[in-house]
């Protein structure tokens, strides 16, 4: 889809930055939403794979809404609002998140319920706002905040995505996610984001230790 | 892909796979056998059940290549937690011929 954006270029995902970490975990968010549609399928004909559903949940509550949208509402886009005040894109995907939180409850009150057909409409919805949100960030969002972001702020908002991972949430409750989003992908045919060098690089890329806070140590 | 319930172990290591390749990037460049160690928990994850043999030998690499899971001196909480982790798993992979998955 051309955009008056296309002129600036794609998030350097070869480089750790405030954006393509972000972008990495877009990778993974992508890969739950695929096998997500899966169970939807399944749903939608009267199969609800339960336990499944669950663990989705589980990975979209923590990994994407409150690590990676919190990554994004409390670090990222306050520090871009900060350059421009009134700056409307990021308000446009704080709006989104609401609405997929408001899915995300739909979801489990579906799964709670054991409503295959209403979870598999909330599935479906939360799939396609997702994937075009995603979207909008890689292309639009992120290539614009590439270029307003110089390389102290860079180094700042990494550090302070290292306090969520690491320090609010723990080393632990991040990569158990992204072993819940494997096996999931394992079950529903889906390749796994991690198996891309690249976006193994980005998930693994800033230890809790600061000794990795510059650009990818290779 | 295993079709019955994956052995306790498998689990453990899920999540050992990225914790272990963070370890090899970010400490990899001074201690080299991280690398390694990388691949061969990344090998171990997505091994074949029942592979007996090639469990218990890559359950031993996994020893050798941490020092009997000590950690070197002034590392930091992601090897450590790594090395814990590992002991873990390797005390509950079975010896060869006895793994019931
Ligand atoms: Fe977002
Ligand atoms: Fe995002």
């Amino acid at each position: 889809m051309p955009s008056c954006h296309d002129h600036l270029p794609p998030v350097d995902c070869d480089r750790v930055s405030a954006v393509s970490i972000l972008s990495g975990e877009h990778r993974v968010i992508l890969q739950v939403l695929a096998a997500l549609e899966a169970m939807a399928v399944r749903s939608a004909a009267g199969d609800l794979p339960a336990a499944d559903a669950r663990d989705a949940l589980e990975v979209l509550r923590t990994f994407a809404d409150k690590c990676h949208h919190g990554k994004e509402e409390d670090i990222l886009f306050p520090a871009l609002e900060a350059q421009v005040p009134g700056f409307g894109p990021t308000q446009v995907m704080r709006a989104e998140h609401v609405e997929g939180r408001a899915l995300i409850r739909a979801m489990g009150e579906a799964l709670a319920a054991g409503g295959a057909a209403t979870f598999a409409d909330a599935a479906r919805g939360y799939v396609d706002l997702l994937r075009a949100h995603i979207g909008k960030e890689d292309d639009i969002l992120f290539r614009i905040a590439q270029e307003m972001l110089g390389p102290e702020q860079d180094a700042a908002i990494l550090d302070a995505y290292r306090r969520i991972e690491h320090d609010d949430m723990g080393d632990g409750t991040h990569f158990r996610m992204l072993a819940i989003a494997d096996r999931l992908a394992g079950t529903y045919g889906v390749a796994r984001a991690s198996d891309d060098a690249q976006t193994m690089a980005l998930l693994t890329a800033v230890c809790g230790c600061r000794h990795g806070a510059n650009p990818i140590h290779a | 892909m295993t079709t019955t319930a994956s052995p306790v172990w498998r689990d453990q290591l899920a999540p050992l796979r990225y914790l272990a390749a963070k370890v090899a990037r970010v400490h990899g460049g001074s201690h080299p056998a991280m690398a390694t160690l990388a691949e061969v928990v990344a090998t171990l994850a997505d091994s074949q059940a029942g592979d007996h043999a090639a469990h218990a030998a890559l359950g031993r690499r996994l020893g050798e290549l941490t020092g009997g899971f000590r950690p070197w001196s002034g590392a930091c909480a992601s090897v450590h937690q790594l090395f814990l982790g590992l002991a873990a798993v390797a005390a509950a992979l079975p010896a060869a011929g006895a793994e019931q998955a």
